[in-house]
C-alpha cells in the first residue's frame, strides 16, 4: 500500500513581508539551482560538504517532524521512511530518492537532482539521515552514473569504501568486500 | 822341611783330582770351595802360569788381570802364591792337561828351575771393569749358564786416513739423467669370489615341527619363470610416442587418474545463514552502521 505524506504548509510565502517560510517558520530562499550549483562548484570540498550537511540537516528535521519524531522514523517501515525522505527532498527541489539494500549495506539512490555535485548530494544525505535519526553515521559516494548512489555506513566503513573506490575498485565490489570483512 | 810343602802337595793333588774329574756342562764352572794354596818359598817365588785351554772370552779378559795382580802384589809382599777359583778351569776334556802334569812334576823336583811361560798381555776394555761373568754362589746357579755379551769397547775413535765426503753432505751433485716414469704396478689379481665359499656348517638340529620341502636347486630358485618376460610399462611422458618401441607399432599404455564423479553434495552445509530482512528503517540503519 502506497503511503502518503501530508506536505501541507511545508513552504509558506508571506507576500506582505516578502519572505518564504520553510519548515518551522525558518526563512528560506528561492534560488535557482544553477546559482547554487555555481556557488558549490566554486567552493572547496569542505565547504561543499558543510553546505550539504547543513542543508541535509534541515531536510532531516522536516522528515522527523513529519514522522512524528526520530524514534517514530526508526520504527517506521522502509517504505514509509523512504517516502518521508523523498518528500522532503522533493519540497526542497533536490530530486527524489530510493533506498537500496545490498546485503546489509544501505544505499540511497538520489535521482533527478538539479545540483550537479555528487559529493554535495552525499553530504546532503548524510546530514538528513543524521538529523532525522539522531545517529552518528557517515556516507560515501559510490557512483554518479544514473543518479547519485550514496552508501550509508559507519564512519570507519565509509572511509574504507572511499579508499577502495579511489584505488579503482568498483562500488559493487567495494560493497561485497565491505560485507566480507574488508581485508585490505 | 817347609811346613807349606804339604799344603802345596795337597793342592796339587786336588788340582789333579779336579782335572781328572769329568765336567758336566760347558759353562764356566767355578768351584765354590776356595782352594787354599800353598805358600811358595823364595826359590819358588814365581809360580808357573797354568796353560789351560780357555773357553770363553771372559776368561781371556779377566784371568790374566788377576794373575798379573797376584804376581805383582802377593808375590812381592808375602812371596806366597795363592791360587783361587779362577785358576780352576772348566775343561771339556777329562784328561789332565799337559801343563798340569808338568806342573805337578816340576813341583816335586824344583819348581824354580821351570821356565816361566810367556802369556801375551791383553788389556781389558777401559770402559768396563766389571766382571763379565759373576761367579756362581750355588751349584744351581752354576748350572744355569748365562752367557753375557761383552760390553763394547769404547775409547778414542781413530779417524780414517783419507777423508771422504759424501755428496749429500756437500750438496754438490751431478746431474742425473731423467729417469723414465716407473711402470705402474701390475694389477693385483682379482679375487675370485665364486671360489670363496662359506665353510661347511653342520645343519642345525631340526625341529619336530619342520616339514620337508623340496629344496630347489640354486639355479632354479633364481631362474626367471618360464615363458616370455612381461612387458614393462612405458613411461608416462608425452614423448613416449617418439620412442623406438612406439614407432615400431607398440602402443604405450598410459594410466591416468580417474576423474572424480560429480557428487551432489560435496560440501555439507551445517546450519543456515539468517537473511537480513529488516522490517523497520531503524533495523536497516543498524545493519548499515555495523559495517
Amino acid at each position: 500500500m502506497a503511503s502518503s505524506v501530508d506536505l501541507s504548509g511545508a513552504v509558506r510565502f508571506d507576500l506582505q513581508s516578502g519572505t518564504v517560510r520553510i519548515g518551522d517558520d525558518e526563512k528560506g530562499l528561492v534560488v535557482p539551482a544553477s546559482v547554487l550549483g555555481a556557488l558549490l562548484s566554486s567552493a572547496s570540498l569542505d565547504v561543499r560538504s558543510k553546505v550539504g550537511r547543513d542543508f541535509g540537516a534541515h531536510i532531516g528535521r522536516s522528515v522527523a517532524r513529519r514522522a512524528g519524531s526520530g524514534r517514530s522514523l526508526l520504527e517506521a517501515d522502509l517504505e514509509r521512511a523512504t517516502t518521508l525522505l523523498a518528500a522532503e527532498l522533493a519540497v526542497a527541489g533536490l530530486g527524489t530518492c530510493n533506498l537500496e539494500r545490498w546485503g546489509r549495506a544501505l544505499v540511497v539512490h538520489v535521482t533527478d537532482s538539479p545540483i550537479d555535485s555528487p559529493d554535495f548530494v552525499a553530504s546532503l544525505i548524510e546530514g538528513a539521515l543524521s538529523a532525522a535519526t539522531a545517529r552518528a553515521l557517515s556516507t560515501a559516494l559510490l557512483s554518479d552514473a544514473g543518479g547519485v548512489r550514496v552508501l550509508v555506513a559507519s564512519e570507519r566503513g565509509a572511509l574504507r569504501v572511499r579508499g577502495w573506490i579511489e584505488q579503482g575498485t568498483t562500488w559493487s565490489d567495494a560493497l561485497v568486500r565491505l560485507q566480507a570483512g574488508g581485508g585490505s | 822341611m817347609n811346613p807349606r810343602i804339604p799344603k802345596l802337595e795337597a793342592l796339587l793333588a786336588r788340582i789333579k783330582t779336579n782335572a781328572s774329574a769329568p765336567r758336566a756342562t760347558s759353562a764356566p764352572v767355578v768351584d765354590a770351595a776356595p782352594v787354599e794354596e800353598p805358600a811358595i818359598e823364595e826359590p819358588m817365588a814365581v809360580a808357573p802360569e797354568i796353560e789351560v785351554p780357555l773357553e770363553s772370552r771372559a776368561r781371556l779378559v779377566a784371568a790374566p788381570r788377576v794373575a798379573e795382580q797376584i804376581e805383582v802384589d802377593e808375590i812381592e809382599a808375602e812371596e806366597v802364591l795363592e791360587l783361587d777359583d779362577r785358576h780352576v778351569v772348566n775343561d771339556e776334556s777329562p784328561a789332565p792337561s799337559p801343563a798340569v802334569d808338568a806342573f805337578a812334576a816340576t813341583t816335586e823336583m824344583n819348581v824354580s828351575n821351570l821356565p816361566l811361560p810367556q802369556e801375551p798381555d791383553e788389556a781389558p776394555p777401559p770402559s768396563s771393569r766389571r766382571p763379565i761373568a759373576e761367579p756362581a754362589e750355588t751349584p744351581q746357579e752354576a748350572q744355569i749358564a748365562v752367557t753375557h755379551t761383552p760390553p763394547p769397547e769404547s775409547g778414542k775413535q781413530v779417524a780414517a786416513d783419507v777423508l771422504s765426503f759424501d755428496d749429500d753432505l756437500t750438496g754438490v751433485r751431478e746431474a742425473q739423467p731423467p729417469r723414465a716414469a716407473p711402470a705402474p704396478p701390475a694389477p693385483e689379481p682379482s679375487i675370485q669370489l665364486q671360489s670363496m665359499r662359506s665353510p661347511a656348517v653342520a645343519p642345525a638340529a631340526r625341529d619336530e615341527m619342520e616339514a620337508d620341502l623340496a629344496a630347489p636347486d640354486a639355479a632354479e630358485a633364481t631362474a626367471p619363470p618360464p615363458g616370455p618376460l612381461p612387458e614393462l610399462r612405458a613411461p608416462r611422458v608425452e614423448s613416449a610416442h617418439d620412442m623406438p618401441a612406439v614407432q615400431a607399432g607398440t602402443v604405450a599404455e598410459v594410466s591416468r587418474p580417474t576423474r572424480p564423479v560429480a557428487a551432489a553434495q560435496v560440501a555439507e552445509l551445517v546450519g543456515t545463514v539468517k537473511p537480513s530482512t529488516p522490517k523497520t528503517f531503524g533495523e536497516l540503519l543498524d545493519d548499515a552502521l555495523s559495517l
